[in-house]
């Protein structure tokens, strides 16, 4: 898929802003706090529905105005759509596709976007929940059913953490517990299946990416750690293995006041040449390993959907050695991939190789 | 700006209502200062008259200006069929299909910790009494299809079961009248998951 332009209106620092997009390589070159990364994140929202810096909506219109717009015009399939947004302070946002009025979760999907950035390159070695993330973001976009259940498993576990909490202070029944519980299992079976499909999809383009980048010297695999769950496999049906679970749980959990197993408390695990790059990876594996895996992404959505996401790049190009950074850049003009970078350093993007840079300053682009 | 005491209080008054949000309470209270002093003071009384004359049934707990109300005293409707709802709103919606010739019961709100309700908070102990002296058949669970809903339906059915009721829950899936094309992900996967034979 292609972004073929953008309008923003009020949006940010941006009073008015009119831009065609290159299909291929576009960079925004400016100092920080300029407004690049405002077009960045224009774009992630248009595919997600929300900023990966703010969830609140307001703060995505300019400063002192009442309302702020974004809409654009993208090509899926050859077929050219057009999305907007209308921000109001103080009320709901609408979103209209092709001038029709629509529900969030019609749009999950419209709109697919692979966001690279910085804290990317930590994902391997931080916290199992930036994984989890990466995995649900990546699921959801292809797959809105996905994001459903993972919003009604979100709200049980709330449930039932609290009324955890309750029983441990002696003001509800444990008994009670069952009627979560048999909701949970379910929809931890159904989310964990999904995971370990994509995981299974991801596992060999990973691979793959990760020979390539490392010239054929390293392999790497991608397992799914289903918490609970450390040796051999799962025989019965996952749901009433969840079940069990749950039910052997319910005395710790009570305790703690959280429920110790789910989806919520898995993990991915990466092997490159067998060693467990989270505890035992150089950081240079873990960039290498950090790359091959947002490239896996694209392939990702490539075999889910038909065709390349957006690719955006924030201020991630300076955070890549040289070698890194290129095969990036080779895999990306490969593959005739639809690519927003941001970047502080011209020297990084050389006029002749880099056809479209775009300069930013205070709320303003000129096409350079 | 500082408005004067009595706007004030009926901004403020305004404000407490579920929906209204600070300008719409404002625009609120400046259309009754607009009113003819005649239609104010008919405002007044209608919401005084729902006040008093409005409460609940003792049977279902539906709200009603008469006890039992006129779907309890009804010599027309099933009597060995309940449908439990959340709240009086659902009985209306489920009126309005006129197709339904059972009564009622209003639980008044669904089990949710995060907001603190457990069963004692529910019309439940009033439900396992009026089963003890009707020869009640069959309980439809029509409580919402979201996590909360679901839990209390659950519960409920637990409840009854051992009392050799029959106890049902409504099906969710795809609308009637639409077209399976139009149906979003989500609807059709429940649809699926709630298919029945044939
Ligand atoms: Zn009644």
């Amino acid at each position: 898929m292609k972004i073929r332009s953008m309008e923003l209106r009020n949006y940010r620092n941006y009073e008015a802003l009119s831009l065609s997009l290159d299909e291929d390589i576009n960079v925004f070159l400016g100092q920080n706090a300029q407004g690049k990364t405002n077009v960045l994140e224009a774009v992630y929202y248009s595919a997600l529905a929300r900023s990966h810096r703010t969830s609140v909506d307001g703060e995505l219109i300019r400063w002192e105005e009442p309302k702020g717009f974004l809409s654009l015009v993208f090509e899926r399939i050859g077929v050219e759509n057009t999305l907007e947004f209308h921000f109001e302070r103080g009320k709901r946002r609408r979103i209209m596709y092709n001038g029709q009025p629509i529900r969030t979760k019609e749009l999950i999907g419209a709109i697919n976007v692979v966001l690279f950035s910085p804290e990317d390159l930590f994902l391997i070695k931080g916290a199992p929940a930036g994984r989890r993330r990466f995995l649900d973001m990546e699921i959801s976009q292809a797959d809105p059913a996905y994001f459903h259940d993972l919003a009604v498993y979100t709200r049980v576990i709330t449930q039932r953490n609290t009324l955890l909490k309750r029983i441990r202070e002696h003001q509800a029944q444990r008994s009670m517990l069952d009627l979560w519980d048999e909701q949970l299992a379910p929809l931890a079976a159904r989310i964990v299946k999904k995971r370990q499909k994509a995981v299974g999809l991801l596992n060999e383009i990973a691979d793959r990416m990760q020979r390539k980048i490392s010239g054929e010297r390293e392999e790497l695999s991608l397992v799914y750690e289903l918490h609970g769950m450390e040796e051999g496999t799962v025989t019965e049906e996952l749901s009433s293995w969840y079940n069990q679970r749950l039910r052997e749980s319910q005395e710790k959990d009570i305790i703690r006041g959280a429920t110790g197993v789910g989806p919520h408390r898995d993990d991915l695990a990466f092997f490159v040449n067998g060693m467990d790059l989270r505890s035992y990876g150089s950081q240079g594996q873990q960039r290498t390993g950090a790359l091959a895996l947002k490239l896996s992404e694209l392939a990702f959505f490539k075999e889910e959907t038909g065709e390349y996401p957006v690719l955006l790049l924030d201020d991630v190009m300076s955070e890549l050695d040289r070698g890194r950074r290129e095969k990036l850049l080779d895999f990306i003009r490969e593959e005739h991939i639809q690519t927003l970078i941001t970047a502080t350093d011209e020297a990084y993007f050389p006029e002749k190789e880099f056809g479209h840079i775009y300069h930013v300053k205070a709320g303003t682009v000129e096409a350079g | 700006m500082q408005y004067i005491a009595p706007l004030a209080k009926l901004i403020e008054h305004f404000r407490a209502l579920p929906g209204i949000g600070p300008k719409s309470a404002v625009r609120l209270a400046y259309h009754v200062l607009d009113m003819d002093a005649e239609k104010a003071k008919a405002l007044a009384g209608a919401i005084m008259e729902a006040k008093e004359k409005i409460g609940f049934c003792t049977t279902c707990f539906n709200l009603s200006d008469r006890n039992p109300c006129e779907i309890c005293a009804s010599e027309k409707r099933d009597h060995t069929t309940i449908c439990v709802v959340e709240q009086p709103q659902d009985v209306a919606a489920m009126e309005r299909m006129h197709d339904y010739h059972g009564v009622y019961h209003v639980l008044h709100g669904a089990l949710s910790p995060l907001e603190g309700i457990g069963p004692e908070k529910l019309r439940i102990r009033e439900l396992l009494v009026r089963l003890q002296s009707s020869d009640v058949k069959e309980i439809i669970m029509a409580t919402n299809p979201n996590v909360e809903g679901e839990a209390t339906a659950m519960y409920i059915a637990r409840l009854l079961k051992p009392m050799g009721l029959r106890v049902t829950r409504i099906a969710h899936g795809l609308p009637v009248g639409g077209d399976l094309e139009y149906a979003d992900e989500v609807t059709l996967a429940k649809a699926m998951e709630n298919r029945v034979e044939l």
